[in-house]
């Protein structure tokens, strides 16, 4: 058995055209992480419980894309699929996670991870273990655009595109209006956003029904990319919480700015550290994550919370 | 007080579970190694009117979209059942564990299928990393481990050492050797990268490739990736960078589809791409879309599903409709799982009336030119010889299917420690083949 030596590639300063590509595409990559990210921070911030099965959930919701598309055009069926997605996030919280809110966290966290599997499950049974084929669509479609030699596909452009809007939308909606507040206020202190008039049941409802849409969202740009399989969204899960928990769990534009370092670093790492054996890219990614955490715990953007007791 | 007593229960406790295990660790050691048994002894997993036969495989998991292979291989066995009445008056049936692609489940699965359900050998068990972990107990069991699905050199490097392991797909370092050799016929003058899951898969046809080229050609780049990483759009990146003027890739579908992809759509380059014969089929052009996976060429051993004026072809539809599959699941893969069927069931005709386990492996050994149905080349086994599909052809995907288009090669008998560019010998491809 032989063992897989990689030399370093060339440096920036003499291959300039290699690092920014490497960057580009690792944007390109990392803003599918990112909106994965957003739906878990989405739901991390109205109602504080860490979604292990958001990615699964985003999937059934891209499976159930994937039914619409092949009875009508890609946006209708687009914004079908976010509908239905948003009521069944809502449906799980009120029947499913509900019953446990008042409980330890970790109950919550046990539930999630059992969301999980059951959507995975879900989605095998329904839709079997075939891959579907899935876009890239007519929108996303097309030459890419190149400056020298360095180029990003539309659907890389797409993909960034919907990112940032997503996050602008949620940065605005907890920011700047009343639902936000109030989403707010319920994830902080239920008791006393309850005593203050907020109808906190109807605030994680609608909470899990936001992040069920993005998770949607997020499975629908990343099939067109990675393709439609039961296992599409589990190597994207991975690095979506890496980014959430690098950009802080609760900020929107961290979990952006989280996922697209990802992206980056992994590249950059990939190319430039030469490995004596197989690939680092991920061991350097990982690393760079704990040496942030270890200066600001509460991640890049995070709020640090402060509790009186 | 009662602390210390606590303590002195434990430790007897410990050194009695130390000593037992240590006997049974014994036991394993005079069962190991090949066993005839005795006149009249039971056979397991054989019946009166039964054989048994199990594989770990993926039902689910990240590569759940290869089940179709061990639905295809129990859908002949029970086509063969219902028409031919079984193998020598007994029946096949055949125990599917799901291991998700998973080692540490492939281990539990495969102890329970030989440990409860009792069954007679393994058949066409499905991955490199998770059967690397339950090929020794097999042995040491003195389990037939019967036409492997996965090409690794592993199993088939020393018959001697497994000398109940059987390949069945042509070993990744022989696909490799004629990518090589392709390239060097091809691109003399130019350059070439390889992508790679960075495992035996990977490694063993990165080995076979640089034997394959001469120094006409260049390697500019080794890429390797790990089987977690999401895309491969860095490894493609780099290659593009370093100017390479073909791409040969050993990965399984999704991430190939992707590459392929990211270099099309993302990145406007028209690299030639060679792939491995375990992604060369109807799944990654699904995935990648008939435009992007265009021009794309890999090894294959079987005729195609569209070739339907062949009689081999016509039976695998009648048995696929037999099955209740769709006509038109019929892929790459479903004519792969006929292969290696087909191929278990002439092993145990040959095994004869009393079926042992010594009997399977010697029935194994004694197929020599024999083709199945389906296949482009025969294949042969030996004592010396547990690495079949030694000849095989180069095809491309071209509007939507994939057409076998040659050159073909054959390293026949060629071990796999000495395979060279000089084992090769191109071969005619058979009547039919081409369109």
């Amino acid at each position: 058995m032989s063992i897989v030596v990689v030399l370093a590639s060339a440096p920036p300063w003499e291959d300039p055209t290699l690092f920014a590509q490497q960057i580009l595409s690792g944007i390109a990559s990392g803003s599918l992480f990112a909106i994965l990210a957003l739906a878990i921070v989405m739901i991390y911030r109205s109602t504080s419980v860490l979604n292990f099965g958001q990615g699964e959930m985003g999937l059934f919701g891209t499976f159930i894309a994937w039914s619409f598309m092949t009875r009508m055009d890609f946006w209708p069926a687009f914004f079908l699929a976010i509908l239905v997605a948003a009521v069944l996030g809502a449906a799980l919280e009120r029947f499913i996670l509900r019953p446990v809110a008042d409980a330890p966290v970790l109950n919550s966290i046990v539930v999630t991870l059992g969301l999980f599997i059951v959507f995975n499950g879900l989605s095998l049974w329904i839709w079997g273990s075939q891959p579907k084929g899935f876009g890239p669509f007519s929108v996303f479609k097309g030459a890419p655009t190149c400056v020298g030699d360095v180029c990003i596909g539309r659907l890389s452009i797409g993909i960034l595109v919907v990112t940032l809007v997503i996050m602008v939308l949620l940065y605005l909606l907890f920011q700047h209006t009343r639902l936000g507040l109030a989403l707010r206020a319920t994830a902080q202190n239920r008791t006393a956003s309850r005593l203050v008039g907020v109808p906190v049941g109807n605030m994680l409802s609608i909470g899990w029904g936001l992040a069920a849409a993005v998770g949607a969202v997020a499975g629908v740009m990343a099939a067109q990319s990675l393709s439609l399989t039961t296992g599409t969204m589990f190597a994207v899960l991975l690095f979506a919480f890496a980014a959430a928990v690098l950009g802080g769990l609760d900020s929107p534009v961290g979990a952006v700015v989280g996922g697209i370092t990802i992206g980056v670093v992994k590249n950059l790492a990939g190319t430039y550290v030469p490995p004596e054996v197989g690939s680092v890219d991920l061991a350097v990614a990982f690393l760079v994550i704990i040496l942030v955490l270890m200066v600001r715990p509460t991640g890049l953007f995070g709020r640090r919370a402060v509790r009186r007791v | 007080m009662r602390t210390t007593r606590m303590l002195w229960v434990l430790g007897i406790l410990l050194a009695g579970t130390m000593l037992f295990l240590a006997a049974c660790g014994d036991d394993d050691g005079d069962d190991g190694g090949p066993t005839e048994p005795a006149d009249g002894a039971e056979v397991p997993g054989i019946s009166d009117t039964e054989i048994v036969l199990g594989a770990h495989t993926s039902l689910t998991g990240p590569i759940a979209a290869y089940s179709i292979i061990p639905t295809m291989a129990s859908a002949y066995f029970d086509y063969i059942n219902e028409t031919e009445g079984g193998v020598n008056g007994r029946t096949i049936t055949y125990l599917l564990e799901d291991d998700q692609y998973s080692p540490p489940l492939a281990v539990d699965l495969t102890r329970k299928l030989v440990e409860q359900d009792g069954i007679f050998a393994m058949f066409n068990a499905l991955g490199t990393p998770n059967h690397l972990q339950v090929i020794d107990y097999l042995q040491d069991q003195g389990v037939p481990d019967m036409y492997l699905a996965t090409g690794a050199t592993e199993w088939v490097r020393d018959p001697a050492a497994r000398p109940f392991a059987f390949g069945s797909n042509p070993n990744y370092t022989g696909e490799g050797l004629v990518m090589g050799k392709y390239i060097t016929d091809n691109f003399a003058g130019g350059k070439y990268g390889v992508i790679l899951q960075n495992d035996d898969f990977g490694i063993d046809g990165l080995a076979g490739v640089k034997l394959g080229v001469n120094d006409t050609v260049e390697l500019v780049g080794e890429e390797p990736y790990e089987v977690t990483d999401p895309d491969l759009n860095s490894q493609v990146d780099r290659l593009r960078a370093a100017e390479a003027d073909v791409v040969v890739i050993f990965s399984t579908p999704l991430l190939l589809a992707n590459a392929i992809r990211h270099a099309r759509q993302d990145l406007d380059w028209d690299v030639p791409f060679i792939i491995s014969a375990v992604s060369m089929n109807e799944l990654t052009a699904l995935i990648a879309g008939d435009d992007v996976i265009e021009g794309t060429i890999g090894p294959v051993a079987t005729f195609m599903q569209w070739q339907e004026d062949l009689p081999g072809i016509q039976r695998h539809l009648e048995i696929l409709e037999f099955a209740g599959i769709d006509r038109s699941g019929a892929s790459v893969l479903t004519l792969y799982a006929q292969y290696v069927a087909e191929m278990m069931v002439e092993t145990l005709r040959r095994a004869g009336d009393n079926p042992t386990r010594a009997g399977l492996i010697e029935a194994a050994e004694s197929l020599e030119d024999w083709t199945c149905s389906v296949c482009l080349y025969s294949v042969t086994f030996s004592p010396d010889d547990h690495d079949p599909a030694q000849t095989f052809a180069l095809a491309e995907y071209r509007g939507g299917r994939i057409e076998i288009t040659g050159p073909a090669y054959s390293y026949e008998g060629v071990a796999v420690a000495d395979l060279s560019v000089d084992s090769l010998e191109e071969v005619e491809l058979p009547e039919g083949a081409q369109p």
